[in-house]
């Protein structure tokens, strides 16, 4: 591959290479590649190391210091650890809500879509307008969806509070209640997520063979038998896929709407761990213990997708 | 009854979006009524002329600079890196390739503290470049799609140009990028999507008014103007019509990007 690229400069310049043994000329080749790779990737990788390896490696290390930043940092060994395990009792609520916050709102953001898309894909007339409106808050930031389902909680003219009481239920004050802030959440997560996982499935099901339902059909499978051993199999590939990357987005992608929604409250009852690092780093700016509390995280996604990947060949069929 | 089920599903999916139109025509002593009215009598238009004054241009502006340079920059710089792992002969080639992989699965959270300190360390906090070259390194993931896409592309066709006479970056400018079109435009809807939305790493670097992008800015808007809900809905339905125009012209490469890059941004 290298010695093709360069065939025409040796064409060209033919002169005193000519006698000169195969060898330093091969080597000259391999220089000339190697500059045009520089070229190539050298913005890429001064880009990735500044931003991105150095932070990765930088970030571990600053874990064992006290750092204000305004201040020179202090080693401290393993202190911001142990103050996350074992002596800050707002570590462990963190940690629960957390929890609470992404597995609420993972077996709807995964099995929800997985229905809509079966009826996507049911090939109705007018399929192709319900996508469109299903594909909605896919583009909408989280920002502006924070902002909307706040107003939507709110407690003295919020539509929510309309809508249950078509129930008989009292107007409740979803957002600064401490019970009702995580369920709260929980709903504009799986609103926000939907789509996209729509859109995943909706590729799977497109890719599954007519001919399978076909021949269920005539074995007299009903539409539940159908999608019970027709689909279900063929997308648990897609199901798992889908399952790891929505837990790491719920897990690190929550910062914009408690941000925004709730600010961590009432009384940090919706602080998960992703707000939490960004309010003791850059609020209280305790750089070490944020950091120490970010890799705890990362752990938390690299063993949950460990498990998951070691559990998969129990139910995922490829 | 498949019907009814879709029907029930979209009503909930656009309910938000229409209490926000909704809520962004009324009138400043219709906000706050229980039950809400959902039909805003009168139409109050000109909630819309004051929230794009309350707005500023800046704020309009910011995040097209931003999602410009964003696009652009991330396409190039992923694109070239692509090539150079697809198609070049470079020492260290594999072991840096699985670094890149390596990196991949490490959230922003836990870069975000020392990128901060990076970019602050450079001088660069509050200013376009420190919202922006950050940014651009997020492109690891880029750099391998465009590398998976890349290598698909049978090399007879670089080797032929090559016996024309063309070196790696005419084949790279002339031959690569023009067969990758549909990629990179998905790439470049998706990119665009994510950079218009992104709130944390603004929130984290830039504090000048003239700076802020526009979800920044709504962000603060919805905690200072509570008795303003019309008003606030306005900026918040402006805030996501470029967004949603494009997305109303080009459904297929939100699509597409999705699809391809299992991410949103």
């Amino acid at each position: 591959m290298s010695s093709t690229l360069l065939q025409p400069t040796s064409q060209e310049a033919p002169s005193p290479s000519r006698t000169t043994p195969a060898r330093p000329a091969a080597r000259r080749k391999f220089r000339r590649e190697w500059l045009w790779a520089l070229f190539f990737l050298g913005p890429n990788l001064l880009l990735f190391l500044s931003f991105t390896l150095i932070p990765i490696l930088f970030g571990f290390g600053v874990s064992f210091f006290r750092w204000t930043i305004v201040e020179p940092p202090v080693w401290v060994g393993l202190e911001n650890y142990q103050r996350f395990f074992f002596e800050d009792p707002l570590a462990a609520k963190v940690v629960r809500n957390s929890l609470i916050y992404t597995l609420g709102a993972l077996p709807i953001s995964v099995l929800l879509p997985l229905a809509l898309a079966a009826l996507l894909n049911a090939g109705l007339r007018g399929t192709s307008i319900f996508r469109g409106i299903y594909f909605l808050p896919l583009v909408t930031s989280s920002v502006a969806a924070a902002i909307i389902f706040k107003w939507l909680y709110a407690k003295q003219a919020g539509p929510l509070n309309q809508f249950i009481g078509l129930f008989g239920f009292a107007r409740q004050d979803w957002i600064f209640d401490e019970n009702l802030v995580l369920p709260s959440l929980i709903i504009l997560a799986i609103w926000h997520r939907v789509p996209l996982n729509i859109i995943f499935y909706l590729a799977a099901l497109q890719n599954v063979d007519r001919t399978l339902y076909e021949a269920a059909n005539i074995d007299g499978a009903n539409r539940w038998q159908q999608f019970r051993y027709v689909t279900w199999p063929l997308v648990t590939p897609t199901t798992f896929f889908v399952l790891i990357i929505t837990t790491i987005a719920l897990l690190v992608g929550a910062f914009d709407m408690v941000s925004v929604m709730t600010n961590g409250g009432p009384l940090d009852a919706s602080n998960v761990l992703v707000f939490n690092i960004w309010r003791t780093a850059f609020v209280y700016f305790q750089m070490g213990y944020a950091s120490a509390m970010a890799y705890v995280l990362f752990l938390v996604i690299l063993a949950f997708t460990t498990v998951q990947w070691a559990l998969q060949k129990r139910w995922v069929h490829y | 009854m498949i019907y009814v089920a879709l029907v029930v599903g979209a009503f909930f999916m656009l309910m938000p979006f229409l209490y926000m139109l909704s809520t962004s025509l009324k009138a400043q002593n219709q906000v706050f009524l229980f039950p809400p009215r959902w039909i805003p009598n009168p139409i109050v238009w000109a909630n819309y002329p004051t929230a794009a004054v309350r707005l500023t241009l800046d704020a309009l502006l910011n995040p097209v600079i931003f999602t410009t340079a964003i696009v652009l920059g991330q396409g190039l710089v992923t694109t070239m890196g692509g090539f150079a792992f697809a198609r070049l002969k470079f020492p260290g080639k594999d072991a840096i390739f699985i670094i890149y992989l390596g990196t991949m699965m490490v959230p922003f959270v836990v870069t975000m503290i020392p990128t901060f300190v990076i970019v602050a360390r450079l001088g660069w906090q509050d200013t376009y470049q420190g919202l922006i070259v950050p940014i651009l390194a997020s492109g690891a993931f880029g750099t391998f799609l465009f590398r998976q896409f890349f290598m698909s592309i049978p090399e007879d066709i670089g080797d032929a140009a090559t016996v024309d006479g063309a070196n790696p970056l005419d084949i790279y400018w002339r031959i690569y990028l023009p067969l990758s079109k549909p990629a990179l435009t998905a790439y470049g809807v998706i990119t665009a999507l994510s950079a218009w939305n992104m709130y944390l790493w603004p929130l984290i670097v830039i504090q000048s008014k003239e700076l802020r992008p526009l979800t920044l800015v709504i962000a603060q808007f919805s905690s200072q103007m509570n008795a303003e809900l019309h008003i606030l809905m306005a900026c918040v339905t402006l805030s996501l019509l470029p967004i949603f125009l494009l997305y109303l012209f080009g459904q297929r490469f939100f699509v597409e990007g999705v699809t391809m890059s299992g991410i949103k941004g």
